[in-house]
């Protein structure tokens, strides 16, 4: 079960309002909402204050913009006047009844009635149109979320392969490096090119590296540590220095960029070749 | 417009469903002006606003059939049609290219477009308060529409951290609503 109140505290509602969360974050949102009513609070709450925040202060468009804005659309407002002007013209037909011959007063009543039903026939029509539009122009930006996802997924599988078959390659050489005492559930395993001598990490287990800091990977040459490269931001297998011969593998957790020797307190993994 | 006339939030959308003259009339009186800050904050450019102004309206006028009560309230979602306008226009590569003449031109000729001091208005006092590295996400973030795993590659950082401090950054941000 879900801790609704550490999920409204986690910022999570901020986000999805203004806009700034992902549609998967906010479509998880949307649903959590109908089961719980303090998240539904939380987010009218934050809605609500958004917009007295945005109502006040605010800088006015100059007026030409209404002008030119109410010009372009004029031809989409409902038209609401006709029937008024109508209402007068069918009583004058009956009022002069006496004086217009009787077949020329159904002619007028049914050309009336053809006018008015093609109007509103018409107007149906428009208003089906305009909705058609816009569903289009859903399904079109639909469509092209969906085509950008697609390619990052192929990516990531494309990714994922490829270090697939690094990791079963039989000149690579896997070196796991288990977790240092008080740290045993921590793990990491360095592929090594015994070709090339490149140097590939993979975190199999090392909790997120805390803000401003960066896990440094250590090869132990002679009895020295030598940098091997930080630990960015990449999925799966990490390509880090090149490194030609080494006895042993390290991993601590330094400055974001890396330091030039090892701080051994904080030192996670471990694991010679 | 001086008639004192006042519309909940149900009743507008009812009527701009119905494609109501007078209630998109009332929707412009009463929401320009904060749609319009928005895109100001990100798009300093009089003109260029104002123009993204009424793209925005007309959207909004066109769409109002997709707007769903259940997931927020009115405000919000012109609130996100109004600022995806705006990024749209500063990601655009003829934006950029544009912003680069100007400087260019700026150095030569002196700064005479109408420009806002985009850091006077909508939220932008507040963010300034925020800390060096919570500024720097809502700025990435909220106005310049970078995603989550863009900003992690240009600050080098992981997704995950990315996340949390852009959330609470924006914690931070809400306590400073007035």
């Amino acid at each position: 079960m879900m801790n609704i109140e550490e999920y409204i505290a986690s910022g999570i509602v901020e986000s999805v309002v203004l806009g700034l969360a992902s549609p998967a974050e906010a479509e998880e949102m949307m649903l959590l909402r109908k089961q719980y009513p303090q998240l539904d609070k939380a987010i009218i709450d934050f809605e609500q204050s958004l917009e007295q925040q945005g109502l006040r202060g605010a800088v006015s468009p100059p007026k030409q913009v209404k002008a030119e804005l109410f010009n372009k659309l004029e031809h989409e407002f409902a038209k609401k006047p006709m029937e008024q002007v109508e209402q007068p013209e069918t009583e004058k037909i009956f009022m002069a009844g006496p004086v217009i011959p009787r077949f020329w007063k159904y002619v007028a009543a049914a050309a009336l009635i053809l006018f008015i039903a093609n109007t509103i026939g018409s107007y149906v029509l428009y208003n089906k149109y305009t909705e058609l539009n816009s569903a289009y122009s859903l399904l079109q930006n639909n469509y092209l979320d969906l085509q950008e996802q697609n390619k990052s997924e192929k990516e990531r599988f494309i990714t994922m392969y490829r270090d697939m078959q690094m990791m079963q390659d039989s000149l690579m050489a896997v070196v796991k490096m288990k977790g240092v005492a008080g740290k045993e559930s921590n793990l990491a395993t360095v592929y090594w090119d015994t070709r090339t001598k490149d140097v590939y990490l993979f975190s199999n287990n090392l909790p997120p590296a805390e803000p401003g800091k960066q896990y440094q990977l250590w090869a132990m040459v002679d009895g020295k540590p030598v940098d091997a490269g930080v630990i960015g931001n990449c999925e799966g297998l990490c390509k880090l220095k090149n490194i030609p011969s080494a006895q042993a593998f390290a991993v601590t957790l330094e400055k974001a960029g890396g330091s030039p020797v090892p701080t051994m307190s904080s030192l996670y993994v471990m694991g010679s070749i | 417009m001086g008639d004192e006339k006042k519309y909940g939030e149900n009743e507008l959308v009812m009527l701009l469903k119905q494609r109501d003259r007078e209630g998109f009339s009332y929707m412009y009186d009463n929401y320009s002006a904060a749609l319009y800050t928005v895109i100001l904050s990100i798009i300093p450019d009089r003109e260029q606003a104002n123009d993204i102004l009424q793209e925005v309206f007309i959207k909004i006028w066109r769409q109002v059939e997709l707007y769903d009560e259940s997931k927020g309230r009115l405000y919000t979602w012109m609130i996100q049609i109004a600022r995806n306008a705006a990024i749209d226009v500063v990601r655009s590569t003829k934006y950029k290219q544009s912003q680069k003449n100007q400087e260019i031109d700026e150095s030569v000729y002196g700064n005479e477009t109408e420009e806002f001091n985009p850091d006077k208005i909508g939220l932008r006092p507040m963010v300034h308060k925020l800390r060096h590295e919570h500024r720097e996400l809502v700025e990435l973030s909220y106005y310049q529409g970078f995603t989550h795993e863009e900003i992690a590659r240009t600050l080098n950082l992981p997704l995950g951290t990315v996340k949390t401090r852009l959330r609470s950054a924006l914690i931070q941000l809400r306590t400073l609503f007035k």
